[in-house]
């Protein structure tokens, strides 16, 4: 079974994304890119 | 549907997901949980934000993420994990959809059921260490030989000793019965044939190379396995991971990421998920203070010798260093830890008593838990127990010709806890299913060492003689 999501996140969700991620790296924390998606 | 498939968009089909999905769409339909957070372990790391969250949750969930994602790359214990498993969870399912369309539905769901009885026998420290020494032909060439001259010499068992003290040190008839111990227990080995050679806590791994299964079969079996192996670290590293997160969206968020209007949500969200009852421990919580102990008593030089030979407890409550060390350290543990060895070093008796912790026992009088003790030596044995192999028992396999009549034999590495015996009547049901001949389960019943034997009919239970 196959389910499916909303892949755009909106734009002010994106923001805040690339603000938390830049803050979380400042801080020395290491990810693998990392992906977003919206689930209703 | 996605919380319920463990955050992966495409899972074999199976009844249990539809029963989780199911649970989870009551809980939050009757307002008894919200899921803010769901992420899997892949490169790249996927996590899905719920759209009907505020802005101030959503920056919150980002943080908490970031923290999870981190640990995942990061982590000792995560990183045979397979990043790819997106993919592979995919393949899974579409090789499980074939044999739903050769074999049919029914067969194939009662096999996964009896794979998924059994999916927690496996040896969760495998991927880490090598358990078998490769074969070394040069020793075992130099090995042989010495046996060989061993055999040519009929006191092989004998000890160096001066003439006149050899009667005392090598008594004839002690070596004679000693001749006859490794006489014996040749002639069982070559007439038994038993196998595996060292009991094997891996049931799984043997099953798979040792039952007789058709491809198909051999092949769920190994999917069920594989998915095992990929979710154990998180089982693992539980109180740790959420710490981490819960630490780092905690960070983020009050120095960095609210605004005065969301401050008061943040604070009714953070404290909700922090919450402790006296019935449970939450991870979230005990990870994240303990994460800050840490920080703290390393910030302030609250370790090593020096600190623990002290015995003013005045100086103690005023000890600080200024080290600064704290994050470092922090750092450190993430990388190497899990759950167990994480609580085995930094639980101590003044976090117990701060954070009003305390064991717990069945009262036979009252007919419920109760507390049964607040020292620290009591409480962290309970917590370490339940920790180790998540509180389940640790299951070998001893023999897979037992009896030289192709039955398999397990024993239950019995720490003081019994099984519960509906639970393993039916783990050897669903094992005599895959196994196809009987099976045994050594353990002890009523203080006694026992043997639950399954035969396809009937359960049977055996006491062994000591």
């Amino acid at each position: 079974m196959t389910m499916t999501t909303h892949r755009v996140l909106p734009p002010e969700i994106c923001d805040i994304q690339a603000e938390m991620e830049e803050i979380a790296a400042s801080y020395g924390l290491d990810f693998f890119e990392t992906i977003f998606e919206m689930l209703d | 549907m996605f919380a319920a498939y463990g955050g992966f968009p495409v899972r074999y089909p199976h009844w249990r997901f539809g029963a989780e999905f199911n649970e989870l769409l009551k809980s939050y339909s009757y307002g008894l949980s919200k899921i803010y957070e769901m992420v899997i372990n892949t490169d790249p790391c996927y996590a899905y934000l719920l759209s009907a969250n505020a802005i101030g949750d959503q920056k919150l969930v980002i943080a908490h993420v970031y923290g999870h994602c981190d640990f995942f790359k990061n982590n000792a214990w995560f990183a045979p994990t397979n990043r790819k498993m997106l993919d592979q969870m995919a393949n899974h399912a579409a090789r499980v959809n074939r044999y739903v369309d050769r074999y049919g539905y029914e067969k194939v769901e009662r096999f996964i059921d009896a794979c998924l009885s059994l999916d927690n026998l496996i040896d969760p420290h495998a991927p880490h260490i090598q358990r078998k020494a490769k074969p070394d032909f040069a020793e075992k060439n130099k090995n042989e030989s010495h046996v060989q001259e061993l055999d040519q010499h009929p006191e092989h068992g004998r000890f160096r000793a001066k003439s006149y003290m050899d009667p005392f040190i090598n008594p004839p008839d002690v070596l004679e019965r000693e001749k006859m111990r490794e006489h014996e227990e040749r002639e069982l080995h070559m007439t038994q044939r038993s196998f595996p050679e060292e009991p094997q806590r891996d049931v799984l791994l043997f099953l798979l190379d040792h039952a007789p299964l058709e491809q198909w079969q051999h092949d769920i079996l190994a999917i069920i396995r594989d998915e095992a192996y990929y979710f154990a670290p998180q089982g693992q590293t539980k109180i740790m991971n959420e710490g981490w997160a819960s630490y780092w969206h905690s960070t983020i968020m009050t120095k960095h990421g609210l605004t005065d209007a969301e401050v008061i949500d943040y604070a009714d969200h953070h404290s909700g998920t922090m919450a402790m009852s006296p019935q449970r421990l939450n991870p979230y919580k005990v990870g994240i203070e303990l994460m800050r102990d840490i920080e703290q008593r390393w910030n302030k030089g609250q370790f090593g010798k020096e600190w623990e030979d002290c015995d003013d407890m005045d100086e103690k409550s005023n000890w600080d260093r200024q080290l600064g060390l704290g994050r470092e350290k922090i750092f450190e543990v993430r990388r190497i830890h899990n759950d167990l060895t994480f609580i085995d070093t930094f639980l101590n008796a003044d976090f117990c008593r701060r954070h009003k912790m305390f064991s717990f026992a069945y009262n036979d009088r009252s007919g419920d838990y109760e507390i049964a003790s607040r020292e620290f030596d009591d409480i962290k044995q309970q917590f370490l127990a339940s920790l180790t192999n998540h509180g389940r028992p640790f299951i070998y396999v001893v023999d897979g010709n037992h009896h030289n009549r192709g039955e398999l034999y397990l024993r239950h590495d019995y720490q003081g806890v019994e099984l519960k015996q509906d639970y393993a009547n039916a783990t050897l049901s669903n094992l005599q299913k895959i196994w196809n001949r009987p099976v045994n389960l050594e353990t002890v019943i009523d203080d006694q060492l026992s043997t639950i034997s399954y035969d396809g009919h009937t359960h049977d239970v055996h006491s062994i003689e000591s």
